[in-house]
C-alpha cells in the first residue's frame, strides 16, 4: 500500500489515494467521470 | 522495418462513394466527396452508388476492378464492422486479395450524427475518405490461416439450456463434453416444482 | 436451503442424473472404522470410495457453448422485508420446496414458525429487480410469471387460501402469459398496485402485517398475512468472472455477458467460437432458454461441419535482423504468443497471435510489424486526415471492438455530436504507439483522444493497460515539452455507450476551442523528434525510469 496522486486531464480535479501494488482498476473522475486519469507517484508541484 | 509500399506495381486506387439511398446523400454532399476523390494520390477511378452493398452496386466495383485494373478498393459507405466482410468477398469475386480493400464510415461516423451540418459532414466525409485512401496505398495482400476445429463442443453448464444444447449437438452426431459443478444437472429449473406456462413438472 | 436436514452421503434429489450417492466429505467422518465406516460396509458393489480425488480433464474442443446460468438474489440486504429475521418471511425458491411433493414437507404446505397450513399468503415482486439502489436496475424477466403460477398452485391446492400479489408491473408479455394472469385474478388472487415499505412480525402469532400505498387509489393500506413470499429476482452467476476471464468474454452493464450483436447476434460471443445459451447472456425463462440452446447447438453444428477456419491475417511479424533481442515484448503480449530467449530475436507463435498489436507500439525499434495495422498505413492515415487545416479538427484514436463501436452507436441512435472529430480505427488501442499520437501533434492537431474498451472488456484480455502506459507516458512527454498535456485525452467508450462517445466528442470539440494557434505551433516545434542517436537495448524498467523527472518527482507509474 502508497499513497498515490492523481489528477483529472479532462476537469483538473486532483485527489490521492492509497494503491495497492499490482492493483488492476480503471480510473475515472469523481467530477466529471473522465478516463483521463494522469498519476504520480508523488505529489505533484503545481507549475507556472 | 519492412516498408508496405507496394513499389513492384504501380498503384490504381478505385473510390466507390455509397449514398446510401438517403442515409448518407441526406447530409453529406457526395457528389463533392466523390469529385474530392479523384484529386487524391493514385485514384483512378471514382465510381457513385445509390447502394453500394446490394448487387448492382457490388458488380460496379468489380467491373471496374477488372476495367480500370484497379488494385485497391476504397468503399466510402458505413461502418466495416457491418460491411467489411461483404466487400472483401466482393473484391476477392473481382479478383483482388481481400485485404487490398478499405472502407471509409461516411454513416454510423458521420451522416448519422451530423443530420443537420451539411457543411461539416461533407468535408470530414473528404477527410475520412482521405484517410482510408492513404491506408489503401499502404495495403499489402495477406493469406489467412486455416485452422482445423477439432471435432468435439464443451458445454460449460448442466442446467436447462446446457442439457438442450448438448443434446441437439449430439444428435447432429458431434461429440460433446458436457460440464456441471454440481453433483447433479438440472440446475435451477430442478429446483422448481412446477414450471409456467405449462403448469407441469419442472423435470 | 436449510428447510430440512441431510445425511452425508445422499442422491441430490431423486430425479438426479446421474442418479447415484454422494459423499459429502465435509461431513464425512471417514472410512476410519472407529469413526464411522458404514457405508462402505452396506454397499454391496464396493462403489464407495472415500480418497477419490478430483482430476483433470483434458478434452480438445472446436467450440464452447456457455450456459452457466444464474444465481438467485439473497434478499437478506433488503432489511425492509425481515428476511432471515422473520421465519414466515420466504423467498420465492424455498416456496418451491415446501410445495414440493419431493421437498421437505413431502408437498404439504406449512409455514416454517408452526409447521401450520397458513392461508393468507402474500407475495412481494420485484425483490431484487428494477431497483436500481441496489444495483439491480433490470427487469428479472421470470418473476412476474413464477408468482402467478404459484397463486394458481396454491388455489388449485388449498381453494380457501387468499393470496395478496404487492407489484409495481405485471410483466406477462409471452404467449399464453396473460391468459395465465386472467385466471389468477379469476380464482381470487388479489393484486394490489404498490411495493411495501415495510413487514412487521407480531412476536406472539408471528403473523406479518404488510404496510403498503396502494397506488391505484392513492390510499396506505395494513394487510395481516400468515406468510409472505419474495418474489426474488435473478443475478448473473457468481462463476461469469471466472469464465469471462478464461474466454475473454465482456459483460454488459447488467452484469451479464454481452453477445455479439443485440439484434442480429444475440447467441455468439464476441470472441470466435464461443456461443451462449440460457440465462447468463440475459434473464429468460425456461421456453426461452431452450431456444437459445437450440440455435447455440446449431451454430456449433455450422461451425464444426464445415471443418477448419480461417483467421484473419491480423497477426504481428518480427524482423528477425532488426530485432535487437531486448525482450521488451515478450511480457507484454497478454496471449504470451511471443517466444523470446536472452540473446535470441523474439518470435510470434502466429496461431496464438490474437492481433492487438500492443507489441508493435511497444518496440522500440520498429522491428515489428502488425500486418494489416502496419505503422505505415497508421501514420499514412494521420497525416492525410491532418494535411488540411488540422487546427479545425479534434484527433481520434479508437479501438475496433468498443470504443469505435461506442461511435457506431451513437451514429445507430442518431445521437448529434460536432462534426469536427476524425477517427481513426486500430484492432486494440494499445496498438497506438507514442510515435503516432506525437505525429498526429506534429501535423498540427489540437487535440488528440485515444480510446479503448473499458477494463473489464479488453478484447485483448488487458492489453489496453498498455495503452494507459503509453499515454502516462506521453503525458510526461508532452509536459517536458512545454505542452499542455491535456490536449491529450484518454477515455474508455464500450460499445453500447453511444452516449457517452458523442459526450466525449463534444468534450473534445470545446477543449480543442481553448488550444490557440500559438500553441499548435509551439507544440510542432518543441515535439519534433531529436536526431536519432544509437540506442542500446534496454528493458523496460530502464525505459521507465528515464521518464523520470526528479526535480518534481512527477514520475508516471509504468509498472
Amino acid at each position: 500500500m502508497a499513497i498515490e496522486y492523481f489528477k483529472c486531464m479532462m476537469c483538473g480535479h486532483d485527489w490521492e489515494e492509497e494503491v495497492e501494488k499490482g492493483e488492476d482498476v480503471e480510473r475515472s473522475c469523481s467530477q466529471c467521470r473522465s478516463n483521463s486519469i494522469r498519476r504520480f507517484k508523488s505529489k505533484p508541484t503545481p507549475k507556472e | 522495418m519492412v516498408s508496405n509500399v507496394a513499389t513492384d506495381e504501380e498503384l490504381r486506387v478505385g473510390v466507390f462513394v455509397c449514398d446510401c439511398g438517403l442515409n448518407i446523400a441526406g447530409a453529406v454532399d457526395t457528389a463533392a466527396v466523390a469529385e474530392y476523390a479523384e484529386t487524391l494520390p493514385d485514384v483512378t477511378c471514382v465510381v457513385r452508388n445509390k447502394y453500394t452493398c446490394a448487387d448492382p452496386g457490388q458488380n460496379e466495383i468489380k467491373d471496374a476492378v477488372r476495367q480500370h485494373n484497379l488494385n485497391r478498393v476504397v468503399v466510402a459507405s458505413c461502418t466495416p464492422r457491418q460491411h467489411e466482410p461483404t466487400f472483401r468477398q466482393c473484391v476477392y469475386e473481382a479478383g483482388l486479395n481481400p485485404y487490398l480493400m478499405e472502407m471509409a464510415n461516411l454513416r454510423e461516423h458521420c451522416s448519422w450524427v451530423h443530420p443537420d451540418d451539411r457543411d461539416g459532414a461533407t468535408a470530414k466525409a473528404k477527410d475520412l475518405v482521405a484517410s482510408a485512401v492513404a491506408r489503401a496505398r499502404f495495403l499489402q495482400a495477406q493469406e489467412e490461416m486455416s485452422v482445423p476445429v477439432s471435432q468435439r463442443a464443451l458445454v460449460i453448464g448442466g442446467g436447462i439450456a446446457g442439457i438442450e444444447a448438448a443434446l441437439e449437438m449430439a444428435e447432429a452426431g458431434h461429440k460433446v463434453t458436457l460440464v456441471e459443478k454440481t453433483p447433479s444437472i438440472g440446475g435451477v429449473m430442478a429446483q422448481l416444482d412446477k414450471t409456467y406456462p405449462t403448469m407441469d413438472c419442472s423435470i | 436451503m436449510g428447510l430440512s436436514s441431510r445425511k452425508a452421503i445422499y442422491i441430490p434429489f431423486p430425479q438426479a442424473v446421474p442418479c447415484s450417492y454422494i459423499l459429502n466429505m465435509e461431513d464425512c467422518l471417514g472410512n476410519n472404522p472407529i469413526a464411522c465406516g458404514k457405508c462402505a460396509e452396506v454397499c454391496e458393489k464396493n462403489a464407495i470410495n472415500y480418497d477419490d480425488q478430483d482430476e483433470f480433464v483434458i478434452r480438445e474442443v472446436g467450440a464452447v457453448i456457455v450456459a452457466i446460468g444464474l444465481d438467485v438474489y439473497d434478499p437478506t440486504e433488503m432489511d425492509e422485508y425481515g428476511y432471515t429475521r422473520f421465519e414466515n418471511v420466504i423467498t420465492s425458491m424455498e416456496f418451491e420446496r415446501l410445495i414440493c411433493a419431493g421437498g421437505p414437507t413431502a408437498g404439504h404446505f406449512v409455514r416454517p414458525s408452526d409447521q401450520v397450513r397458513p392461508t393468507r399468503i402474500g407475495f412481494i415482486q420485484c425483490v431484487g429487480s428494477r431497483n436500481p439502489s441496489i444495483g439491480r436496475p433490470y427487469c428479472s424477466n421470470i418473476c412476474c410469471m413464477n408468482t402467478i403460477k404459484d397463486t394458481l398452485l396454491l388455489a388449485d391446492h388449498y381453494p380457501d387460501v387468499k393470496n395478496v400479489v404487492f407489484y409495481q408491473d405485471i410483466r406477462a408479455f409471452g404467449k399464453s402469459f396473460e391468459d395465465m394472469f386472467q385466471r389468477s385474478k379469476k380464482v381470487g388472487t388479489r393484486y394490489v398496485r404498490g411495493l411495501p415499505g415495510d413487514i412487521e412480525e407480531d412476536p406472539e402469532t408471528q403473523n406479518l402485517t404488510i404496510t403498503v400505498e396502494n397506488t391505484t387509489s392513492g390510499k396506505l393500506e395494513h394487510h395481516e398475512l400468515d406468510m409472505v413470499v419474495l418474489s426474488v429476482g435473478v443475478v448473473p452467476p457468481e462463476d461469469l468472472k471466472k469464465i469471462s476471464g478464461l474466454l475473454t468474454l465482456s459483460k454488459t452493464s447488467d452484469g451479464f455477458f454481452m453477445e455479439s450483436h443485440p439484434k442480429l447476434k444475440p447467441i455468439d460471443a464476441p470472441t470466435r467460437g464461443v456461443y451462449f445459451a440460457g440465462f447468463c447472456e440475459a434473464p429468460k425463462d425456461i421456453k426461452e432458454s431452450v431456444c437459445q440452446a437450440g440455435a447455440a447447438a446449431s451454430k456449433v453444428g455450422g461451425l464444426l461441419n464445415a471443418g477448419e477456419i480461417h483467421i484473419e491475417a491480423i497477426t504481428s511479424v518480427i524482423d528477425q535482423e532488426a530485432c535487437t533481442m531486448c525482450g521488451v515484448c515478450a511480457p507484454i503480449c497478454p496471449y504470451s504468443a511471443i517466444v523470446w530467449e536472452k540473446g535470441q530475436p523474439a518470435m510470434v507463435i502466429e496461431a496464438a497471435c490474437a492481433g492487438c498489436g500492443a507489441c508493435a507500439a511497444a518496440c522500440n525499434f520498429n522491428a515489428i510489424t502488425m500486418r494489416h495495422f502496419t505503422d505505415d498505413q497508421l501514420l499514412a492515415q494521420v497525416r492525410a486526415v491532418l494535411a488540411e487545416k488540422p487546427e479545425e479538427k479534434v484527433f481520434v484514436f479508437a479501438c475496433n471492438w468498443c470504443s469505435y463501436a461506442g461511435g457506431d452507436m451513437a451514429g445507430i441512435s442518431r445521437l448529434k455530436y460536432p462534426s469536427t472529430n476524425r477517427v481513426i480505427r486500430t484492432m486494440c488501442s494499445a496498438r497506438v504507439s507514442e510515435e503516432m499520437v506525437l505525429e498526429a501533434f506534429l501535423c498540427g492537431a489540437p487535440v488528440v483522444l485515444v480510446s479503448g474498451c473499458h477494463y473489464a472488456d479488453c478484447h485483448y484480455i488487458n492489453a489496453n493497460r498498455q495503452t494507459v502506459k503509453h499515454v502516462q507516458r506521453l503525458w510526461n512527454k508532452l509536459e517536458r515539452a512545454g505542452v499542455r498535456p491535456e490536449r491529450l485525452q484518454l477515455e474508455w467508450i464500450s460499445a453500447a455507450e453511444g452516449q457517452k462517445f458523442a459526450n466525449v466528442m463534444r468534450q473534445m470539440e470545446e477543449l480543442r476551442q481553448t488550444v490557440t494557434a500559438e500553441e499548435i505551433e509551439h507544440a510542432r516545434e518543441a515535439l519534433k523528434p531529436k536526431p536519432k542517436k544509437e540506442k542500446k537495448p534496454k528493458t523496460e524498467k530502464e525505459e521507465a525510469d528515464k521518464e523520470e523527472t526528479p526535480e518534481e518527482e512527477a514520475e508516471t507509474v509504468t509498472s
